[in-house]
């Protein structure tokens, strides 16, 4: 993605509609993330919103300008790693019922339902790799995991979102 | 079918389908602009936590009851922690007698070499309270307790601030997954400081007569781990995205891949990562961490990553084939380590998950060797509201069978610094402030010699450090330099990006200089210094400390340290842009490697700089080289400017050795310069360039990535720069060395793919 430098300047300087700007650019990518990995759009709203204001009051510390989109992403990264925790010690009930099958919206549904038959670590993989659109490399960096371990781990994780989606009895286990 | 081919339409049916979720109103480019725009608005910077931004109700039922489990946390721990007094005012103390053991072996008698100042924790049931109290804080409450905690819910509730603190992020800060803060420091260009085999190579090297380079590394005599290490006729090589070592017979331009150190995939559910390793005469010693994703029952990934920090001893006298002698194992990723006399100091990170268990003392104590860690060899302050041990172990490099010593100190994550006698640890405190109001840090001091190790003093300093040099000790004096802010859970030099849930408001900021006693007691400070700017780089002298801040300008201070109880600012220098690292370069000369910046302190490249240091109340800048100009198409990075042991530098061959990664984007082209480069200085004509050696990489931007890319990419991995006699070799972790001739204007001798 080609960066404006001096939007990023200008951001870095805490001006609002630089960064909103800079943003804007993103965003869908963002929520998209956020959605399919928390599998809530209220919670992946606040997400993406607690991710922009955090980094918002930190931007000053940006330095590399390309590095504007990764930096987010981290963020979020992190974000949608604590609400998951939340969910996963209960504290939270997960009330959303947004997910229900719709007629328009079954492809949705239907994805939203494998994923969320996917590890945590799995479903990050595959949505960095997807909707991110990050190099093994770059995944690696986010999770802490050796390139090569991403590789495999991403084959894996998109085999196994094949069967849920498309096989036999892996589609009728979850569907 | 090829791997790729098989889950690439997998992707692009992801990606197609994610795409189909619209955005919601309120993420709306424009209306976020508006919630920035509020938030400056609002005077009180960070608590951007307004009805406006948290609109929904549900979401504030929840964010109120984190609120208030914390500020129950704060209370009960107050209310419980003040109870014990101790002599330094942060450890319990207790009579030697009541230490009770857990079956780990014999703490070493320690009190012959070191005296022990800090008394470790009496027993496991007081291990466990503590544990329990950060992690489970409502347990503890009083029936008054949890009224004011149902009436601040109320507050909270309704829009009000009863409390100044941003909770939340508290919460996370104890309850989070470990790997956070580290994962985005280092993935974000942050290197934790660590180690080299700088001084253990030096019996070898005197043997054998050839002069080569080592480690650059911050103590003199204190060792520290490296990727890449020479010791005069092999090198050895972490090579980059592999769990390999590779061990490479350099005979000038002749060079030939001995061995490799490589290891099977482990068990699906565990990862493992190797770190850096040391080099000794016929010894090496790795250190790697293992990943155990899956390690509790009920299979909460997030909950239960188990993190090992194994060290791994090798018998390498015969180069073709090493031979494991032993592995340690301790609890908590790997952060840092240490080698001197002939013992290696390891340090880790063991974070506490919430399942911890009374009857299970391995889950909420440290581990080592296969043993918890005896109650007498943990310490546990009175305050704290992390869950985080920092896990120290010792080992003798003749007799590495055992970790000789293992001690374990309860408090947060930070910065290690080891001077030739003691560990520091420092780690900002989430929780305390100065009594004005400022951020701190606490500070643990051990002391260590042959391979005991025992607590001596604990103490605090007003704010945070960047890094590892911004310590240093001298007569026994601990100096330190920090910037501090008024922030609510600032972690203002954590560094780099900090990438975490921080929220950090550059108006607070300040600086200042710190001199503490043996005991951590302040003696001396200079503060209030370049307030609104952050230090970037610091270097210490015996009576000079040198430390630079940044906002548009670089002031390059200079301070009299040779009277710690009265530090006096000497000059302050001021020139467009900031070194992010220092290095001694001769006599009264001060190299500085960091960003130019034009005078609206936009980076414009990435430069060298020579400070004539002579009178260190009139520092100049003599010497100037922007060595990477950026442009509105490109930029550089450099490794040099966040792990000192990526520059090599050496003076009396004129040598300032660094990787350049440049990235392009022009055209719909992505491309990527991979250059090392050396320059040299003369006090005539300032740097002079004497070798570059770059490749290049570029793909089209067709909007995503394949993953086609990877391979090339491994191309542009760090390099790192050494020298045998008179060979210079770049070395590249992902693909090949590089052989020059230093007397023939760096001609090119070979290339080899190791």
């Amino acid at each position: 993605m080609e960066i404006d430098r001096d939007l990023v300047n200008r951001a870095r300087n805490k001006d609002p509609e630089a960064f909103a700007k800079l943003y804007g650019l993103i965003c869908e990518d963002l929520f998209h993330f956020a959605v399919y990995m928390l599998g809530n759009r209220q919670d992946a709203e606040d997400a993406v919103s607690e991710t922009v204001m955090s980094a918002f009051s930190q931007v000053g510390k940006l330095r590399k300008p390309e590095a504007f989109r990764s930096w987010m992403f981290q963020i979020l990264v992190n974000q949608c790693k604590r609400k998951r925790k939340e969910y996963a010690q209960a504290a939270v009930p997960i009330e959303d019922n947004y997910f229900e099958p719709a007629p328009d919206r079954e492809e949705i549904c239907d994805l939203h339902r494998a994923l969320g038959f996917l590890e945590d670590e799995e479903r990050t993989v595959v949505l960095l790799s997807a909707v991110g659109g990050y190099s093994s490399r770059e995944i690696g960096d986010y999770m802490q995991m050796n390139a090569n371990t991403v590789r495999t781990r991403r084959a894996k994780a998109f085999s196994k979102l094949r069967t849920l989606l498309e096989g036999g009895n892996g589609r009728e286990a979850i569907l | 079918m090829s791997e790729k081919q098989e889950w690439k339409d997998m992707e692009d049916m992801v990606k197609r389908v994610a795409g189909q979720e619209p955005l919601p109103e309120s993420l709306a480019p424009e209306e976020i602009e508006k919630k920035l725009r509020a938030s400056l608005a609002e005077e009180d910077g960070v608590k951007y936590k307004a009805n406006k931004f948290y609109g929904k109700n549900r979401k504030w039922r929840r964010k109120a009851q984190v609120w208030s489990s914390v500020m129950a946390a704060c209370l009960v721990l107050a209310l419980v922690l003040s109870v014990v007094v101790s002599q330094n005012g942060a450890f319990s103390e207790k009579d030697e007698k009541d230490k009770v053991g857990t079956g780990k072996k014999e703490t070493i008698a320690e009190t012959e070499a070191l005296e022990e100042i800090l008394v470790g924790a009496a027993s496991e049931d007081e291990i466990f309270d503590r544990i329990d109290r950060i992690q489970n804080p409502e347990k503890y409450m009083s029936v008054g307790e949890r009224i004011i905690n149902g009436v601040e819910n109320l507050i909270d509730a309704v829009g009000g601030r009863f409390i100044g603190v941003k909770s939340e992020e508290k919460m996370d800060m104890a309850a989070g997954p470990i790997r956070n803060g580290e994962a985005a420091e280092s993935s974000t260009e942050y290197s934790t400081a660590e180690d080299t085999a700088g001084g253990l190579s030096k019996d070898s090297k005197q043997e054998e007569g050839v002069d080569f380079s080592e480690t650059n590394i911050q103590e003199e005599g204190v060792g520290e781990a490296d990727e890449v290490i020479t010791d005069g006729k092999f090198f050895y090589i972490k090579r980059a995205n592999k769990n390999e070592i590779a061990i490479v017979q350099a005979d000038g331009a002749q060079m030939q891949t001995v061995s490799r150190i490589t290891w099977p995939e482990l068990d699906e559910k565990e990862e493992q990562y190797v770190h850096e390793f040391y080099v000794s005469g016929d010894k090496m010693v790795l250190m790697k961490t293992i990943y155990n994703y899956y390690a509790s029952e009920e299979g909460k990934v997030l909950d239960s990553c188990r993190e090992e920090t194994w060290v791994e001893l090798y018998d390498i006298s015969d180069r073709s084939a090493p031979k494991q002698i032993s592995v340690l194992k301790q609890d908590g990723a790997y952060e840092s380590s240490r080698m001197t006399g002939g013992y290696l100091y390891t340090f880790s990170d063991h974070y506490i998950y919430n399942n911890i268990q009374k009857d299970k003392p391995e889950s909420y104590m440290p581990c080592a060797d296969g043993e918890v860690i005896a109650c007498g060899d943990i310490y546990v302050p009175n305050e704290t509201d992390s869950a985080h041990y920092k896990v120290i172990t010792s080992v003798k490099l003749d007799a590495p069978e055992n970790f000789q010593t293992e001690k374990a100190v309860l408090c947060g994550s930070g910065w290690c610094y080891v001077s030739s006698n003691a560990i520091y640890f420092l780690a900002e405190s989430y929780k305390n402030k100065t009594e004005d109001g400022y951020n701190l840090s606490e500070i643990w001091k051990f002391a260590y010699q042959d391979g005991n190790i025992a607590g001596s003093a604990s103490g605090t300093v007003k704010g945070a450090v960047r890094d590892q040099f911004a310590m240093s000790e001298e007569k026994g004096y601990l100096r330190v330099v920090t910037t501090y802010g008024k922030n609510e859970n600032n972690a203002v030099a954590r560094g780099g990006i900090a990438v975490d849930d921080v929220a950090v408001r550059n108006e607070d900021m300040k600086n200042g200089l710190y001199i503490l006693d043996e005991n951590l007691n302040l003696v001396g400070s200079l503060e209030n210094l370049a307030e609104n700017e952050q230090i970037y780089s610091a270097r210490f002298f015996a009576d000079t400390a040198y430390f630079v801040t940044f906002r548009q300008t670089d002031p390059l201070f200079s301070v009299d340290v040779s009277d710690p109880a009265n530090p006096v600012l000497l000059g302050e220098l001021k020139i467009p842009g900031f070194s992010e690292y220092l290095h001694p370069y001769g006599e009264g000369r001060l190299l500085g490697i960091g960003y130019a910046a034009n005078e609206d302190g936009r980076q414009t490249g990435i430069k060298l700089s020579m400070f004539d240091i002579t009178d260190p109340g009139n520092v100049k800048e003599i010497a100037t080289k922007n060595i990477a100009e950026f442009n509105e198409n490109s930029s550089y990075s450099s490794p040099a400017l966040y792990n000192h042991k990526a520059v090599l530098v050496n003076t009396a061959k004129n040598l300032i050795g660094c990787n350049l990664n440049g990235h392009i984007y022009a055209n719909r082209r992505e491309t990527q310069n991979n250059a090392y480069v050396v320059y040299g200085y003369d006090e005539e004509q300032g740097f002079f360039l004497k070798k570059k050696t770059e490749l290049t990489i570029s793909r089209a931007d067709n909007g995503r990535y394949d993953g086609s890319f990877d391979k090339e990419l491994d191309k542009c991995s760090e390099i790192r720069g050494a020298y045998i006699g008179n060979y210079f070799y770049t070395i590249n972790e992902g693909y090949t060395i590089q052989c020059f001739d230093m007397e023939n204007d760096f001609a090119l001798l070979g290339e080899y793919e190791y």
